[in-house]
């Protein structure tokens, strides 16, 4: 990117703030939204709290009692300006079952963009979908692939419990669900990898700017596939 | 120190509880922990604790237990008193409590969660340094009938009864009784409001569909003033969501640390314990005031905490029969 970075800071509570970031595209903002969600939190900032990154924006936390708006603004605003270390993208292969039990909304969502099944399980397997960011529930990854025909409605009622490994389909996102919660997106799929383990740091294995791609396994295979998805090398 | 413990008799909805794990947001993690902060810290600090420590939160049921050993309690939050052994004692004090006597919590009328904090470190598992409860890492401790919760305590009567107390030690109780008021600061996303701010001027009820997570409210109607949506980003504990079907969504400290709504205004650090104490039903209103003022509030409650720290302190050194266990008293 050229020039330098360009952030506001809003107040957002008397213990957060939300960034705004100028950027000419969508890209450029969400590649400053990363590398603050990664340089801000090791900065040594006094009251830092959290760092929540995500399309296009951030949201960081601090503990009013210890700094205020002010600082944490002239924090965001030095990283801000700092040229980030681009890391490579690693990129991790996800296997996921397609429709049936797994994906109880693939045929619906699949004509709501006037495609097959099939079809919509080839747009989902045959491209990259990056991940933009992680966030709840626990570390789920949430991605842009694809250019889908139109944007995919959620659910009119979130549905009280999905099961760990749900994929799901939003918008033009995709995300996973790594753990049995509730939610609102439209299921395709499910995927038998264990994503988010406290036993390994970080517990997830991948993070924003990182790639995955998924294959389509048969509901038989699920148990040789329910493995910890490693970065190809 | 020694290990002491108390054998839960009912346990209503009763969990083990602490401020909760900030710090993981990033990662998708909600903070969680007590969602009356100040109530949870003030009874750790009455019985000589770090204002951190684990204890017990009880929502919305009544909690009774015996005393396997001689235990120094401070019960708070919606607790209007305590019954010790058929005495009834004040919350919001440090009580004495012998082995083998019953204690009684029973639901006040007025809030929601009540606080009993034990000298001493309860024993549980933690997950990323928190004992709270999160029912998406699948970590929390719900306490049931005939439960044993060992305590390791400095607290010691050395074998001797008493019927005075040795020390009054209190903290001013937080009047729950009625509408619950909260202070809150504008949001980012008034303009996508029809009437802006002034939409929030007016009577909210909690509904049953409100957790931990966060308060559903209904009321009089509130439009957007865009159709729009708000790209998924960061959202604050507090936060005041105007989602597409009407009413008004609090945030507390469970939430998921995305979401999508317009965001019309943030409850304060300071009166997010009040809105924990919020139990279905209950009416709710929000005042806006200015960021100086939501810290000086916030600041003065820090300070008074500190000086009930002091003399706590200086009660228990006096009386030899325990001490404060750490005087790491962590800050918002």
């Amino acid at each position: 990117m050229t020039g330098p970075t360009r952030v506001s800071c809003h107040e957002y509570g008397d213990a957060a703030v939300l960034v705004d970031i100028e950027g000419d595209t969508y890209d450029d903002r969400w590649d400053v939204a990363r590398r603050l969600g990664r340089s801000l939190p090791d900065a040594g900032v006094p009251g830092l709290v959290d760092v929540v990154a995500t399309f296009q924006d951030v949201v960081v936390t601090f503990d009013p009692l210890v700094t205020d708006t002010d600082a944490i603004r002239s924090a965001i605003v030095e990283q801000a300006g700092r040229p980030g270390a681009s890391a490579l993208p690693r990129r991790f292969h996800v296997p996921a079952v397609y429709g049936g039990e797994h994906g109880p909304d693939l045929a619906d969502v699949a004509a709501e963009l006037s495609l097959t099944p099939d079809e919509l399980v080839d747009l989902h397997t045959c491209a990259d979908w990056t991940v933009r960011f992680t966030a709840s529930p626990v570390g789920a990854p949430f991605m842009d692939g694809p250019d889908l025909p139109r944007s995919v409605a959620r659910m009119r009622e979130p549905r009280a419990r999905l099961p760990a490994g749900s994929v799901a389909m939003s918008g033009q996102q995709s995300m996973i669900y790594p753990a049995a919660s509730p939610g609102g997106w439209r299921i395709v799929g499910r995927t038998p990898s264990p994503l988010f383990d406290l036993d390994h740091e970080p517990p997830m294995p991948y993070a924003a700017g990182d790639v995955i791609r998924f294959f389509a396994i048969d509901a038989t295979a699920w148990d040789d596939h329910a493995v910890r998805p490693e970065a190809d090398t | 120190m020694s290990r002491t413990s108390l054998t839960i008799e009912q346990a209503g909805h009763c969990v083990v509880q602490d401020l909760g794990r900030p710090g993981h947001a990033g990662i998708g993690i909600p903070v969680n922990g007590a969602a009356d902060q100040h109530a949870a810290r003030t009874a750790n600090i009455l019985v000589g604790n770090a204002d951190d420590s684990a204890l017990l939160e009880v929502t919305g049921s009544e909690l009774s237990f015996t005393a396997g050993d001689d235990l120094l309690v401070a019960v708070t939050g919606a607790a209007h008193e305590v019954v010790v052994d058929g005495h009834r004692q004040p919350a919001w004090a440090t009580l004495t409590v012998f082995a083998g006597t019953h204690v009684r919590i029973p639901v006040s009328g007025t809030g929601y969660r009540s606080y009993v904090a034990v000298n001493g470190c309860i024993d549980a598992a933690r997950a990323l340094g928190s004992v709270a409860p999160d029912h998406l890492l699948g970590v929390g401790r719900q306490l049931a009938a005939d439960d044993v919760v060992t305590v390791d305590s400095t607290f010691s009567t050395r074998g001797r009864r008493w019927w005075e107390p040795l020390f009054r030690l209190e903290a001013a109780p937080v009047d729950l009784a009625g509408t619950i008021g909260v202070d809150a600061t504008a949001g980012p996303d008034v303009a996508r409001i029809r009437g802006g701010l002034a939409a929030l001027d007016a009577s909210f009820t909690v509904t049953p569909q409100s957790d931990h997570i966060g308060l559903r409210l209904t009321g009089p109607p509130i439009e957007r003033a865009t159709t729009d949506e708000v790209l998924s980003r960061g959202v604050p504990v507090g936060a005041i969501e105007v989602p597409p079907d009407g009413g008004l969504i609090m945030l507390l400290r469970g939430r998921l640390v995305t979401a999508g709504y317009p965001v019309l205004a943030v409850v304060t650090t300071e009166s997010l314990d009040r809105l924990g104490q919020a139990a279905p039903g209950t009416t709710v209103r929000v005042t806006i005031c200015d960021l100086d003022d939501a810290r000086a509030h916030l600041r003065r409650r820090h300070d008074e905490r500190r000086q009930l720290a002091e003399r706590v302190r200086a009660a228990l050194d006096a009386s030899g029969l325990g001490h404060v266990i750490a005087d790491r008293h962590s800050s918002a």
